[in-house]
């Protein structure tokens, strides 16, 4: 029906330019439906994530931890006006399908605590508690490398199947049997483990990783791989450590890139700045960065282990967060269809 | 071309007018001085307190501590001969007489290691890390003597019963480094 300039209703006439006009609809309609088509991503499962802290690493000085953040005495600049950093070390929690996959496991021997000024504390199951999820229910893990921070726990989640990188593993040995003893050591000195390559891999943690083989529960990963649809380990080989790996993994929310260490700050990632060199090429941390900004399409969605500022605002895929025991923090990053919250 | 001739009722307009920017200007310089001052100060302020510090070992202690680093180091290498002797060996990147070879250079290590350790004579404060570090080393041995039995007979139960201990060991070796080595693991 159409209607004339004096608000009559006319009938409009067959063949008319009426018929062609909505031919021409119909066209214009279809094209831009084809384009939109084309633009939405292939579907493929999408999986809940949450983030949880397992500890703070307290007071840890600004310039160790990110060198272009060094301290400055009564610099008003932003950049250089923090004397320490409270760093979380955070554990990733991704639910899908019949899978339940933490990314890293934090540390639990109680003995780190006063030698790492650490506090904040929770096991890590009594945390996968607070979301529904026993220990025994975790059937992947995928350690962004095999430091005892992010390593620790392992032998709690008797089900799980770890994923490590060959290189890593090689990496290690190479550091431990180095000829050098200032090479190969563990510590440089008493009271200091420094930087050597071997830095950050007590007996303890190679004892756990090594359980895993031991109980048939390991992966030696050599690169990529795609360890349920659509999560996929990539290697990021020496951007923290030697077999440093990241993990992709699709959300509501877009893809998430995990990055343990060789992601420590989130701001690093977003200003480019290098963050926790310990055994780090600063060249493949970099790369490691950009290679969260090709699959995620920025950075805001790259997940960092250390970032101080987790759990606020500030770093807006952590801002969905609630207190956990002993005042620990666990936030809800991206809930898959059907997935019910479970912030309190 | 246009030109404006200045009156003296516009000459007065305009001193009058740089006084009047000139104060404002001063104003404002000390109301961001201030800002600045108060922000710093701010931070200051919020900036996070150190723990308070642990007691210091006593001259007695902090010569022990000393002592056993240095054994410390041949224990943890050798800690680490064991675990990658039974990793690759499981992951089939060794063979049995390179394994055999490996956890027995392992296990003459702890043996050697253990004498040094007993030469020692801790304060009475620490007898107990003394003790705790001695039984760290006899796991180790024992670790080792039961990976060695699968050059024996093959079979690959031993080292899930040696693991374990081993494990243990490093438990413990990571409690006495607590005590007497504060700061041996910082944050990575």
């Amino acid at each position: 029906m159409n209607h004339d300039r004096g608000g009559a209703v006319v009938k409009p006439r067959r063949g008319t330019k009426v018929t062609k006009r909505f031919h021409i609809s119909v066209l214009l309609a279809l094209v831009v439906l084809a384009l939109s088509l084309g633009s939405v991503p292939a579907q493929g499962p999408v999986y809940s994530v949450w983030l949880v802290r397992n500890s703070v690493f307290k007071d840890v000085p600004a310039g160790a931890f990110m060198p272009d953040r060094a301290y400055v005495p009564n610099s008003t600049n932003p950049m250089n006006n923090q004397v320490f950093f409270q760093l979380p070390v955070n554990v990733g929690v991704i639910k899908g399908g019949k899978d339940v996959i933490l990314y890293d496991t934090g540390w639990k021997q109680q003995d780190y605590l006063k030698m790492t000024n650490s506090v904040n504390w929770v096991a890590l199951p009594e945390l996968l508690n607070r979301l529904g999820i026993q220990a025994g229910d975790v059937t992947k893990i995928v350690i962004g490398h095999g430091h005892w921070d992010h390593a620790g726990q392992l032998s709690d989640f008797p089900n799980a199947v770890l994923y490590v990188q060959k290189a890593e593993l090689e990496g290690i040995e190479w550091a431990l049997t180095y000829p050098n003893p200032r090479i190969s050591a563990v510590n440089t000195s008493q009271g200091g483990c420094a930087r050597t390559p071997a830095c950050g891999y007590p007996p303890l943690t190679l004892q756990e990783i090594y359980g895993k083989v031991l109980s048939g529960k390991a992966v030696i990963v050599d690169g990529s791989m795609e360890i349920a649809p659509g999560v996929i380990i990539h290697p990021a080989h020496r951007a923290h450590t030697a077999g440093s790996q990241l993990l992709e993994v699709p959300t509501t929310i877009g893809k998430l890139v995990f990055g343990s260490d060789a992601y420590s700050s989130w701001e690093g990632i977003r200003d480019w700045m290098i963050a926790n060199p310990q055994q780090t090429d600063t060249v493949q941390q970099f790369l490691a960065y950009e290679k969260c900004y090709k699959i995620t399409g920025g950075y805001q969605n790259c997940v960092a282990a250390h970032e101080p500022l987790s759990y606020s605002d500030k770093y807006p895929i952590t801002k969905n967060f609630w207190t956990g025991p002993n005042d620990s923090r666990l936030a809800e990053v991206a809930l898959a269809p059907g997935e019910r919250t479970r912030k309190p | 071309m246009v030109t404006f001739r200045r009156g003296p009722s516009q000459v007065k307009f305009l001193v009058v007018g740089l006084i009047i920017l000139t104060v404002l200007g001063v104003l404002c310089a000390s109301l961001l001085r201030e800002a600045a001052m108060a922000g710093r100060t701010a931070a200051a302020d919020a900036r996070p307190s150190l723990a308070p510090p642990r007691p210091a070992l006593t001259p007695a202690e902090e010569a022990y501590a000393h002592a056993l680093w240095a054994i410390h180091g041949d224990i943890k290498s050798a800690a680490f001969t064991l675990t990658f002797s039974g990793l690759r060996y499981k992951l089939k990147e060794l063979q049995v007489r390179a394994f055999e070879t490996g956890v027995q250079a392992a296990s003459k290590s702890f043996s050697d290691a253990e004498e040094r350790v007993r030469a020692l004579a801790p304060p009475v404060s620490l007898t107990q890390v003394h003790t705790q570090y001695l039984d760290a080393v006899h796991l180790f041995q024992r670790s080792a003597a039961e990976m060695l039995k699968v050059t024996e007979d093959g079979r690959d139960d031993h080292l899930l019963v040696a693991q374990p201990l081993s494990q243990e060991a490093s438990e413990k070796l990571l409690r006495v480094g607590n005590m007497i080595w504060p700061g041996e693991y910082l944050p990575n």
